[in-house]
């Protein structure tokens, strides 16, 4: 199985990135191999609809759950299409939410976060 | 009888383009005023009217034939504001469509078609001989700039008035696109000279002739005079902080019901078109 989080450090013992979309990139942990890649988020350069560009890379990197300690509205909308599972955490190092993930510790998202949209005109 | 299209605008909120630009309308005879600020307009408050027509400003978004899609993800890749996403098969993503069409352009299995949706309103009234055009923004949509051109196309002919979104961002290039004059309301405070000096450039760049109203002045900030003078700027008038304007523009009154106002306000239109006869 393959979790999902994003991040803005390449280092497991830093905390996870409290925001999704805007995130420099995406840890990914492998249950099989136990390691952590990091692929970068092109969805930082995105000027607008970065929600929905970042979900759909995770879309295409065929993960089976994704963390967040918050997500958006339209991240959330796309990754409901689909049958990745979203889990909610609290603020803490990379390390410890996979570990807490592979043991099923964590609950399933219950709230989006309504997002800043439409302010650019 | 030509179009003579005035804008108003001001970079900054606030600062009164409304206020002008209704009594601009006002005060010319057979006039007609069209508040491109829409995602608030509030300009045909000032002009009371119980008959008002209504049509809707629709635009164009994909919507996708699954039988022909081949899940090429063409679409998706080329659409740059992310409303595409792709699952298997794409999806549009409504409130993010920019309506470019360009999903429709790059299919090469006929497999989008184009619908209409509306983002929102131009509603028209006739008032005292003006008639009055107020372009409306729907809830959650991401770009008027369609409702302002169709608000702008329902006048034809004679002097229009028309009050812009504030800001200096596609809103307002739409709204002065093509107008015959740039009426800058400036605030004299520092911030509305910051911003003046941000439209003021998009009028520049733009090459269209511009005059400056100072609103709201407390006989102290002189930074707008300076920068006119040094800009060789018209300055058409001078309007005070004053308890009195207040008051009326408060309770929903035009200022130049009042004869003094009047002529002043048409002192304003001769200097544009004396301006706008001698830079041609």
């Amino acid at each position: 199985m393959k979790f999902l989080l994003a991040a803005n450090d390449k280092d497991v013992n830093e905390p996870i990135s409290p925001v999704f979309a805007r995130a420099y990139f995406f840890a990914i942990y492998d249950t099989e191999t136990k390691e952590v890649s990091f692929v970068d988020n092109e969805a930082t350069k995105a000027q607008g609809g970065a929600g929905v560009q970042a979900a759909q890379e995770v879309v295409d990197l065929n993960v089976d759950k994704v963390i967040v300690v918050r997500l958006g509205e339209n991240s959330f909308n796309v990754l409901k299409m689909t049958d990745i599972e979203v889990l909610q955490t609290k603020s803490d190092s990379m390390i410890n939410i996979f570990h807490m993930c592979e043991h099923n510790q964590l609950s399933v998202l219950e709230r989006v976060s309504k997002g800043f949209h439409h302010h650019n005109g | 009888m030509g179009k003579f299209s005035i804008a108003f605008l001001s970079g900054k909120g606030g600062t009164g383009k409304t206020f002008i630009s209704t009594n601009f309308a006002n005060a010319i005879d057979s006039s007609s005023y069209v508040d491109t600020d829409v995602e608030e307009p509030n300009g045909s408050v000032f002009f009371k009217s119980d008959k008002t027509e209504t049509e809707s400003v629709l635009v164009k978004i994909p919507k996708f034939n699954y039988d022909k899609c081949t899940g090429c993800r063409v679409c998706a890749d080329f659409c740059k504001f992310n409303a595409i996403i792709f699952i298997k098969k794409p999806f549009l993503v409504t409130e993010i469509c920019h309506s470019c069409g360009g999903c429709y352009q790059v299919c090469d299995f006929n497999a989008i078609t184009l619908i209409d949706k509306e983002i929102g309103t131009v509603d028209k009234s006739v008032y005292n001989g003006h008639k009055i055009v107020s372009g409306k923004m729907n809830v959650g949509e991401m770009s008027g700039t369609p409702i302002i051109k169709q608000a702008k196309e329902s006048i034809n002919d004679g002097i229009v008035a028309i009050d812009c979104p504030p800001g200096s961002s596609c809103l307002l290039l739409e709204a002065i696109h093509d107008v015959n004059y740039c009426v800058l309301v400036v605030e004299s405070t520092n911030f509305g000279f910051h911003n003046f000096k941000m439209v003021y450039e998009v009028c520049k760049q733009l090459n269209v002739q511009v005059g400056i109203v100072v609103n709201k002045y407390d006989g102290e900030n002189k930074l707008i005079f300076d920068f006119a003078k040094s800009e060789n700027i018209n300055i058409l008038d001078v309007f005070p902080f004053d308890k009195e304007i207040n008051r009326i523009t408060s309770s929903g009154g035009l200022i130049t019901d009042i004869p003094e106002y009047k002529s002043r306000f048409e002192n304003i239109f001769k200097k544009i078109q004396l301006q706008s006869k001698e830079e041609k």
